[in-house]
């Protein structure tokens, strides 16, 4: 595999001033004798919304856990909004692939989404009316204010996901992590959500794995592909598919949209 | 038919059998809708099955060593909670696989128990007693220490009832969110221990955990949250107990078997019910 080094997203002018978004230098990480990112570099500005993609088990969902500071690097560095991951993590939102959720359990959407709003220490110190308001906010962004009371297990595949998507705005969030939100949904709950995501653009940092061509094409301003290494794709390239088959194992042909991207 | 609620009024043995019914209620559907939520009914099972060895140790301790402070119940609390933290830590921190350690622990605590009640002089005979559980034999010493633990959970439970949802539903984010999760998990496997010895007490170790997760079961396919689950589990654990006993007064059955047998069908009832409702609402 060519381990090629990325070319710095670091702009110049005003955003040069702020710490990227996300930086991560020299970072290698394992699972036990599995290896799954090897020297990886990666700086994103804030503000950005950018694509992760590559093959199973290229190292995606770790290194969003890497930025999360749920897993700590063997070796390197990352920083998320400019500090350690574990500091910050309650300004990063989080809206996982696939979570072990069960079926049955007995929630309303309301109290899903509340969740962003943890931890409240104690009930004493709970702003019942704050929470209910960013609760709402937060539903209403993903168009789904009317299903504060259903339950959750009723909701269709496409519905739990922009609920999920709600929860991690809840936490009135910097940056967005979303891993895969649109592989198990039909095309109309796909386009649903990418349209929440369109209107969310610019307004926080969005980073979002997935397979999908037309995800990927459609307002990302930058690709990376995660195959142990990273290798970014500036906006206005087209991927070529040798470079994408060599690097995630699959083809992978989509031109990225110029008129969108400011340019990274 | 009416023997049952003429005995409650003048025998203290089976008022003591009544109350103690109605308050191991609240803790089982409190507890309970957290352990079916959280799927963790095995380490349930776990738990109480090293609730013999704790019984053991403490009656071997008063017969041996003349420790007469001490009590089968202290042993039950103390064996349960160990074991809880145990299988807590294996679950979050060990690389061991969490099903072989809560094999480990129930097979290894029912051991100890049986090594403890074979070595203790003139014991052997109450070992039914705690496997299968005996409400009339409760003391009003029983009831006291069971309504302590009740406020404690109940209190625990509002307490943190938002962190202990958030870690039911979805540890990783919950984790993300800055949560403790192993605390909070902790807290919810030693609130299950503390409920299994009381509900041991009514319906005995083997069948404790159907006791604990029956009607709460039965209250998350009829609600919508786990608050409402939890109230609706209360009601029908307090409806299932008071029943048993009643059922089994006065053909003189063994309480904790009917309690049991009834929580089943209701079990099964529902199952059926929503089996044939959730077909015809696909016909239409």
């Amino acid at each position: 595999m060519t381990a090629r080094m990325p070319e710095s997203d670091a702009d110049t002018g005003v955003e040069a001033a702020r710490p990227p978004a996300v930086l991560v230098e020299d970072v290698s990480f394992a699972y036990g004798d599995v290896r799954v990112l090897e020297g990886v570099n990666l700086s994103i500005p804030e503000g950005r919304f950018a694509c992760l993609i590559g093959p199973n088990g290229g190292g995606k969902t770790t290194l969003f856990r890497l930025l999360l500071g749920s897993l700590t690097p063997e070796r390197g560095r990352v920083l998320t909004l400019g500090r350690p991951p574990r500091e910050v993590r309650r300004r990063v939102g989080y809206v996982p692939q696939d979570f072990p959720y069960d079926r049955r359990f007995p929630i309303r959407v309301r109290d899903v989404v509340a969740m962003g709003c943890l931890p409240r220490r104690f009930p004493w110190f709970r702003d019942a009316r704050a929470v209910a308001a960013r609760v709402q906010t937060a539903l209403e962004q993903v168009s789904m204010a009317d299903h504060a009371g259903a339950w959750f297990s009723r909701l269709s595949g496409g519905q739990r996901q922009r609920v999920l998507l709600a929860r991690a705005l809840a936490t009135e969030p910097r940056m967005l992590l979303l891993d895969e939100p649109t592989a198990n949904v039909d095309p109309n709950a796909e386009a649903q959500i990418l349209d929440v995501l369109d209107r969310l653009r610019g307004r926080m940092t969005i980073l979002l794995v997935t397979h999908s061509a037309v995800v990927a094409s459609r307002f990302i301003d930058a690709i990376y592909c995660v195959n142990r290494t990273i290798h970014r794709h500036p906006a206005g390239d087209r991927l070529d598919g040798e470079i994408m088959r060599h690097l995630a194992g699959f083809e992978f042909d989509a031109p990225i949209a110029q008129g969108d991207s400011p340019g990274v | 038919m009416f023997e049952f609620w003429s005995a409650v009024g003048v025998s203290t043995l089976a008022r003591n059998a009544c109350i103690m019914a109605l308050m191991v209620s609240v803790a089982c559907g409190v507890v309970g809708s957290f352990v079916v939520a959280r799927r963790i009914t095995y380490i349930a099972a776990a738990i109480a099955h090293c609730i013999l060895a704790g019984m053991g140790a403490a009656q071997y301790a008063v017969r041996v060593f003349g420790w007469t402070w001490l009590t089968p119940l202290h042993g039950a609390y103390a064996a349960a909670i160990l074991a809880a933290l145990v299988i807590g830590w294996a679950a979050l921190r060990a690389s061991e696989r969490e099903d072989t350690v809560i094999s480990a622990v129930w097979a290894v605590g029912m051991a100890v128990g049986i090594l403890f009640i074979y070595k203790t002089p003139g014991y052997q005979e109450d070992l039914m007693t705690y496997l299968v559980g005996n409400i009339l034999l409760v003391s009003e010493a029983d009831i006291w220490t069971t309504l302590a633990l009740n406020i404690v959970i109940v209190g625990v439970t509002w307490l943190f009832f938002p962190q202990l949802e958030a870690v039911c539903f979805d540890e990783e984010f919950a984790r993300v969110r800055g949560l403790r999760v192993e605390v909070y998990y902790a807290l919810l496997l030693v609130l299950t221990a503390i409920t299994v010895v009381m509900l041991a007490m009514v319906v005995g170790i083997v069948m404790v955990i159907a006791l604990l997760t029956l009607p709460a079961a039965v209250a998350g396919r009829a609600t919508g949250s786990l608050g409402r689950t939890m109230a609706l589990a209360v009601l029908l654990c307090a409806g299932l107990n008071v029943g048993g006993l009643w059922i089994s007064y006065v053909p003189d059955l063994p309480a904790g078997a009917v309690i049991i047998l009834l929580g089943g069908a209701v079990y099964l009832g529902t199952l059926v019910f929503g089996g044939i409702r959730g077909r015809r609402s696909a016909v239409r």
